[in-house]
């Protein structure tokens, strides 16, 4: 079943998938392409776009969307949709906050990311235990979330300045580079490996691409869809940490709207809402793009309504060329 | 409404120069006449410089395409109702109702109340407090305030209610306060065009209606506490003239376009800088009070251009992203000749003095969210004057005390002292631990 | 099954109790209501009944809109951004228009002054011409649902900013004050715009083919296209439905709130999903009915009413609306035989 009306691709029901080949792993040289066009772009019109301080400045911006997109891509393979993740992010972040005064990073650190994974086994089992379509299933935890976390923290922000290791999180380097990429980097090569090489990654695909095959061949779907969304669950509290240790500020109304920014960049990676389809590599690439435009546009004091309207464009422009090829390939 | 502001001005200049020549009033830290007054004839020496000639073309071309001029116009500057004289260090002190924090309010004797029952000791007055993001520090101050002065009078019942940013909920929140037959609507609306009707209709209902802060496009509402929009961008570009002596590169964040909080302060600050002709504009962005916003616009700025000298940031949040954009890029000082990015404040919070303490952030103009109390006791006044249990009511403009800036040391600019961060009881949010 | 008893009955009404016995919501919307008059002394007055009566008004529109368009197995996430583009639009082609024939139709303070009637025109038209877009990237262009709508959800809004500059526009003629305030018996003029869409959707999607190939389409897209149905254009049609009701709900909007402003709006598109799900509509396509989306939408009003009466935070509320979207789903899929998957 298709997490969205995504009736599309329901016109070519695929069979089980195998591990996808490399080619169509890195999500379509389009992207990539495209990617090369707008840096190629931005050096001409700001000459010191490839500066190495910038690029630092577009990763960082980058990391936490790119942290949730991964997750959040996960869930998409699977065939589902969570649009709780900012609601998890907040809340993760304050039940951690919480435990500052306690000056044990290990606590706060830790409550943060079971949070999420707490929240993530919760939006499994309403959606593989109790069938509620995963859409309207996180949802309602988006809403409950969010005004858990402002009842947790009585709408005042949360500093975590006194946990060192926290806001080392943020804004600490290690053998060189900002530990958010870091984060970025090695979630993403986990993530690669778990979708390319693993038995659980063949389980997604195939569960994202026909579940009646996927049972029919014997993998448990309820255990795939809860153990996804406890990963996206993670990464979504994963990602709130790194922002909120950045800027050294837990605040209950913060990630506002996050989560369509976040589909934004899923889908324009390659991965289609009815499931089955998605690279972890294709995501990356499309948060890239968002990133550079987004610093690109603002370099050039381009309004932030007028960037609305240039991303949209962007988005436009990467997904048609695969819709089309999808339509003369049929 | 405008005819009160240059009439009044000229009054308050005149009151200036007999105040200067009597001794006695020289209690207060700042000069002999109280601040409010200063400031409010500086906002007209520089409104009037700015009206005749701006010699800086990007200013200049910024002005004409925000439309300033009309927002300023009718922004209303005066004096405070009832003869008030502020002074800091005047208000009560308590424990923050919501945030649990300690509070300082600074107007709790301007249109005093005494505590206990008020109007009809028999009758209980419901009264309804409407506003936006419960879970912002600004705003939270806000609802302390009301919620404090509301349970100083047993008879007076509160009912708080966050819209969330969105303005037809307000309206309806309103609406069913209609419906309940309330006896006072006080409310901070977000966007002043949506709120007129539902504050019309109350008023038709016969209840009295105060708004806090913003403004709504009603015409009939009671009365208006309004803060010192003016006052804030009005310093911020006399600490600049002062510490910038009239040249360097700046970006700007601002609020969201079109905003009365984002007019009124960023125009009036282009005022004062405006016939200066070597400040260059760079960029504005419009980061609409969010921290967030303002780190990226900022980071992406300062890769943009390496000679960024000054940041100008209409709130707090807005400052508090742009100094973390600066710092993680390790840029506090690299200003042209090393020096240090100068960087404007609004919104008197506990984590932006402590960056005031440090020296990472030059001044901030206090923007103080302890005013609720204000429109309760406002809405009380409005209640029982229409039922003839009082004499008077509240003018329907009451204006809030113009505050001076605060800044690291202490120093007087054109006439105005101002304040260390020690000097300032007032401040809202938490304490940054650190 | 509900559905399928009511649509038998092609363009009549069913007999009240077969209606009432097929839909558990009637009786949730009934306990509300008792609850609401027991525990409040102002829950039955005339205000609060408007107020009650007026809130179904615009999301329910939204919702019958989104209603459609789901039927198709489809979503539409720009209906809000929509709901305000129309409005902008036809305040600047109105002004523009006034330039030309030299009147000015935009006055001091940025009050629209000109006719209402074509200004009115436009806004549905616009709205009908963002449908019809989301319709042909979606059915033409094979770019899937989510991120079509998606990019006009984006586009729109950002094009209400640059298009009125963040400032808002009045609109005080009295056409706009008749269409915002104006009660017939009772009876909110919104609300009756809204029943007339709802009668004009029931009957459409009940009793002509047309309707019917929505819910083919729905069940299943491939089995449509092998019968020779030409999918495409029932869903740009469904689309412009959608486009059209957004637009509609938009004059009811900024018709009360005498102004359009940018930021308006904000998330309603999420609010419009969630009000059709509760009156039964599936994700996948081929369920739900105008009929259910109206219930679905009184259930929400009438649930954010009484806890408005009763002066409930709004973090509480925001928790309860949550809970309850995801019980009352969760209710509704244990009565119900179980699609695969």
């Amino acid at each position: 079943m298709s997490a969205v009306g995504d009736t599309n691709a329901a016109r070519s029901a695929p069979a089980i998938r195998r591990p996808v080949p490399f080619r169509a792993q890195i999500g379509g040289l389009s992207r990539i392409a495209i990617l090369l066009l707008l840096v190629l772009t931005a050096q001409l019109v700001t000459p010191s776009f490839l500066a190495p301080a910038n690029l630092q400045v577009i990763l960082m911006a980058v990391a936490a969307i790119g942290v949730m997109a991964i997750g959040m891509t996960l869930v998409v393979i699977a065939g589902e949709i969570d649009l709780s993740i900012a609601g998890v992010a907040i809340l993760a972040c304050v039940l951690g906050g919480i435990l500052i005064p306690t000056g044990s990073p290990v606590l706060v650190i830790g409550v943060t990311l079971l949070t999420g994974l707490v929240l993530g086994l919760i939006n499994g089992i309403l959606v593989a235990g109790l069938r509620i379509p995963s859409l309207i299933a996180t949802l309602g935890m988006l809403g409950i979330a969010r005004a858990l976390a402002n009842i947790a923290s009585g709408g005042q922000a949360l500093y975590p300045e006194s946990i060192g290791p926290y806001v080392w999180l943020g804004r600490g380097t290690l053998l060189g580079l900002p530990v958010p990429v870091l984060i970025l980097l090695a979630l993403t090569i986990l993530a690669i490996a778990l979708t390319r090489f693993s038995i659980f990654g063949q389980a997604l695909y195939a569960t994202g691409g026909n579940v009646k095959a996927a049972r029919l061949s014997g993998i448990n779907v309820a255990a795939v869809r809860i153990a996804v969304f406890m990963l996206c669950g993670f990464c979504a509290a994963l990602a709130g940490m790194l922002d909120s240790a950045r800027l050294s500020y837990i605040n209950p109304s913060g990630f506002e709207g996050i989560e369509l920014s976040v589909l934004a960049v899923t889908v324009l990676g390659g991965a289609a809402l009815s499931g089955g389809k998605g690279t972890i590599i294709g995501t990356l690439v499309a948060a890239l793009i968002i990133g550079v435009v987004n610093n690109l546009l603002n370099q050039l004091g381009v309004s932030i309504y007028l960037q609305q309207v240039a991303i949209a464009a962007v988005i436009l422009a990467v997904v048609l060329p695969d819709a089309l090829k999808r339509e003369s390939g049929k | 409404m405008p005819a009160v502001s240059r009439r009044q001005l000229l009054k308050s200049a005149a009151g200036l120069a007999c105040a200067a020549a009597l001794p006695g009033l020289a209690s207060t830290p700042a000069s002999a006449a109280p601040v409010h007054d200063l400031l409010n004839a500086l906002i007209k020496k520089y409104s009037d410089a700015a009206k005749a000639a701006m010699a800086n073309t990007d200013i200049k071309a910024l002005f004409e395409k925000d439309g300033f001029r009309d927002y300023l116009d009718v922004y209303p500057v005066g004096d405070l109702a009832g003869g008030f004289v502020w002074k800091p260090g005047m208000g009560a002190s308590f424990t923050g109702p919501y945030s649990k924090l300690q509070i300082k309010a600074p107007f709790t004797d301007y249109l005093p109340m005494n505590e206990g029952p008020v109007l009809d000791k028999a009758k209980t007055y419901r009264i309804g407090f409407v506003f936006h993001g419960f879970n912002h520090p600004w705003l939270i101050s806000l609802a302390d305030t009301a919620a404090w002065e509301a349970a100083r009078h047993p008879n007076v019942q509160l009912e708080v209610i966050d819209a969330e940013f969105d303005d037809n909920k307000m309206g309806q929140v309103i609406d069913t306060w209609i419906a309940k037959q309330f006896d006072g609507i006080v409310l901070w609306p977000s966007r002043e065009a949506p709120m007129g009707p539902p504050v019309d209709r109350a008023i038709a209902a016969g209840i009295p209606v105060v708004s806090l802060d913003r403004r709504t496009s009603s015409e009939v509402i009671s009365s208006e506490v309004l803060g010192n929009f003016y006052a804030n961008g009005l310093q911020q570009g006399l600490y600049l003239q002062h510490a910038a002596a009239g040249s360097g590169a700046m970006i700007c964040n601002r609020k969201d376009l079109g905003s009365t909080a984002d007019s009124i302060r960023t125009g009036s600050y282009l005022e004062v800088i405006g016939n200066s002709p070597d400040y260059k504009m760079l960029a504005n962005y419009h980061t609409n009070s969010q921290r967030t916003l303002a780190f990226k616009s900022t980071a992406d700025a300062l890769q943009a251009f390496k000679d960024i000298a000054i940041i100008f940031n209409t709130g707090g949040e807005e400052a508090m992203g742009a100094l973390d954009a600066v710092r993680e890029a390790g840029r506090l000082n690299s200003a042209p000749g090393g020096k240090k990015i100068i960087i404007l404040a609004n919104d008197d919070a506990r984590e932006v003095l402590k960056e005031i303490r440090t020296g990472n952030m030059d001044m901030v103009a206090p923007y103080t969210p302890l005013i609720g109390d204000i429109g309760i006791r406002a809405v009380i006044m409005h209640i029982g004057h229409k039922a003839g249990l009082l004499p008077e009511a509240p003018p329907k403009l009451i204006l809030t005390p113009n505050l001076p800036m605060i800044t690291r040391e202490k120093m007087t600019i054109e006439g105005i002292e101002t304040l260390t961060p020690d000097e300032w009881p007032y401040a809202y949010g938490p304490e940054v631990a650190s | 099954m509900s559905d399928a008893a009511l649509k038998t009955s092609s363009a009549g009404f069913p007999s009240l109790v077969t209606v009432l016995r097929a839909e558990p919501l009637l009786w949730l919307i009934a306990a509300i209501i008792v609850t609401g008059a027991i525990t409040s002394e102002y829950y039955l007055t005339g205000q609060n009944i408007e107020n009650l009566l007026r809130s179904v008004s615009v999301f329910g529109l939204l919702a019958l809109g989104m209603t459609v368009v789901m039927l198709t197995g489809r979503i539409d996430l720009s209906v809000a951004a929509t709901m305000i583009f129309s409005i902008v639009v036809a305040v600047k082609v109105m002004v523009l228009l006034g330039d030309g024939l030299g009147l000015r139709w935009l006055v001091k303070g940025n009050t629209y002054a000109g006719p209402s009637m074509p200004f009115l025109a436009i806004a549905i038209v616009t709205g009908c011409a963002v449908g019809a877009l989301n319709g042909i990237g979606i059915a033409y262009f094979r770019i899937a649902p989510f991120i079509m709508t998606l990019v006009s959800l984006t586009a729109l809004r950002g094009f209400n900013y640059v298009l009125t500059d963040g400032h808002p526009y009045y609109l005080r003629s009295p056409v706009f004050a008749f269409v915002g305030d104006q009660v017939v018996l009772g009876i909110p003029f919104s609300t009756l715009v809204f029943l007339a869409v709802l009668v004009a959707l029931i009957l459409f999607v009940n009793g002509t083919v047309a309707g019917s190939r929505f819910y083919a389409i729905g069940g299943s897209e491939r089995a449509a296209l092998y019968a020779g149905v030409r999918t495409e254009r029932f869903v740009v049609l469904a689309y412009m439905i959608s486009g059209f009701c957004a637009a509609l709900a938009g004059i009811l909007f900024t018709a009360r709130l005498k102004s359009v402003d940018a930021p308006l709006a904000s998330g309603y598109e999420l609010t419009a999903i969630a009000i059709a799900v509760i009156g039964g509509t599936a994700l996948s396509g081929g369920v739900g009915s105008p009929w259910r989306t109206l219930l679905g939408s009184l259930v929400f009003a009438s649930g954010l009413n009484l806890l408005a009466i009763w002066g409930i935070g709004t973090w509480y509320q925001n928790l309860i609306v949550g809970t309850v979207l995801i019980a009352a789903v969760a209710l509704s899929r244990i009565g119900r035989p179980r699609a695969s998957s």
